[in-house]
């Protein structure tokens, strides 16, 4: 398996664990803004989708949103991390991941702007998972449902805007050229630059 | 010439860079007006839900001839019954009750039942079942209990939740938790 793509399945699983346990992280503090807005949620959901935006942004490969989604309902399930979904958690997951993955495509088509393709797939990805919670789940109706995702809507752009530096600190982890005996190639060659100069100075 | 093409080619660059820089700004401008939007129209609709669930009656919802009415759990009162409750396995154990009788309820609410009449009892989580006319006119079958041996039965979500109960069921599949909706037809 080449380098990159092991680097690649590595940092995807690495965000697909992150997403899935920082939900249940800031569940808490989420609780508080929810209970008070006395809706069923969709904050918790909005910070969790960031890693899967931010993964998405650094692979730009069609369909590791979708795949981290899958990968997260399959670990929900193991870990009984279900919530009020139930054997129907698995939608919940996966949708939010197509969402993410359908905006990436166009957004690289049309040469769109990153930062702001971040901000808008966690903005429609959090609103797309709070409608697919409603559709399965709540049955909100009005003024709540309108409440429901207009909140996840805006702590989807907060997280987004929240994404765009992590993306951007890791982008030159990431996208770094490929690696050699398990090293960057720029480190041996700046090694023998330094060598051979204090050769010169001797 | 080839000064002036320097500086021509500079010039561009710099007009680029200008664009670009405009650009990125114009985008942050538009993430932050539409942030603000989202707040502001959040803000609205969480002031507008509050008041409207804070006006909302709190309580069992009878829906009879497609007219819904609420009684709320302070009208359902806390009439002290007993009885003994035959669980799942056949087991029989007394427990005693706070709440009010299904029919004393619905004739306060003005709600006429008759002996053919069918009843079905639903939970939060939807769980229903079915009580016939003629049990909920028994005197002492049917209640509505609020507490359950000296503790107040809790909703789904927390706060004053109800259960049915039907007394001298072989076994208690109809004693509802988290009650919420009587339907009658």
């Amino acid at each position: 398996m080449k380098a990159e793509r092991l680097r690649n399945l590595i940092f995807l699983a690495l965000c697909c664990d992150l997403g899935l346990f920082s939900k249940r992280l800031i569940a808490p503090a989420a609780n508080v803004i929810t209970d008070f807005l006395r809706i069923p949620g969709g904050i918790g959901t909005s910070f969790s989708l960031m890693f899967l935006v931010v993964a998405a942004e650094l692979v730009p490969k069609f369909g590791c949103a979708s795949l981290m989604g899958a990968v997260q309902s399959i670990l929900a399930f193991a870990l009984g991390m279900t919530g009020s979904m139930g054997a129907l958690s698995p939608i919940g997951y996966i949708v939010p991941g197509i969402v993410i993955d359908c905006i990436f495509f166009i957004s690289r088509r049309i040469n769109a702007n990153a930062g702001g393709t971040m901000v808008f797939a966690n903005m429609l990805s959090a609103a797309a998972a709070g409608l697919a919670a409603n559709l399965i789940v709540f049955r909100l109706r009005g003024p709540v449902l309108a409440l429901y995702i207009c909140v996840a809507l805006l702590s989807g752009a907060l997280c987004g805007c929240l994404g765009v530096p992590l993306a951007r600190r890791l982008k030159p982890v990431l996208r770094s050229e490929g690696l050699k005996a398990g090293m960057p190639q720029s480190v041996p060659e700046t090694a023998a630059t330094v060598s051979d100069m204090q050769i010169r100075k001797a | 010439m080839t000064q002036l093409l320097g500086r021509c080619i500079g010039e561009c660059r710099r007009n680029e860079k200008n664009a670009e820089g405009i650009r990125k700004i114009m985008k942050k401008k538009t993430i932050a007006a539409i942030i603000i939007l989202l707040a502001v129209a959040a803000a609205v609709l969480g002031i507008y839900n509050r008041n409207a669930s804070g006006t909302a009656k709190e309580g069992l919802t009878v829906i009879a001839g497609g007219k819904e009415t609420v009684i709320s759990w302070e009208e359902i009162g806390s009439a002290a019954f007993e009885g003994d409750i035959v669980n799942g396995k056949g087991e029989s154990k007394h427990h005693s009750f706070e709440g009010a009788e299904l029919a004393v309820l619905l004739r306060q609410a003005k709600i006429d039942v008759t002996a053919e009449s069918k009843i079905t009892a639903a939970s939060e989580d939807n769980y229903s079942a079915e009580l016939s006319g003629a049990e909920v006119l028994e005197p002492g079958k049917v209640w509505v209990a609020l507490s359950a041996d000296g503790e107040a039965l809790e909703g789904i979500e927390g706060g004053q939740g109800a259960q049915l109960i039907v007394f001298g069921d072989s076994n208690s599949k109809r004693a509802v938790r988290y009650l919420k909706t009587f339907t009658i037809e």
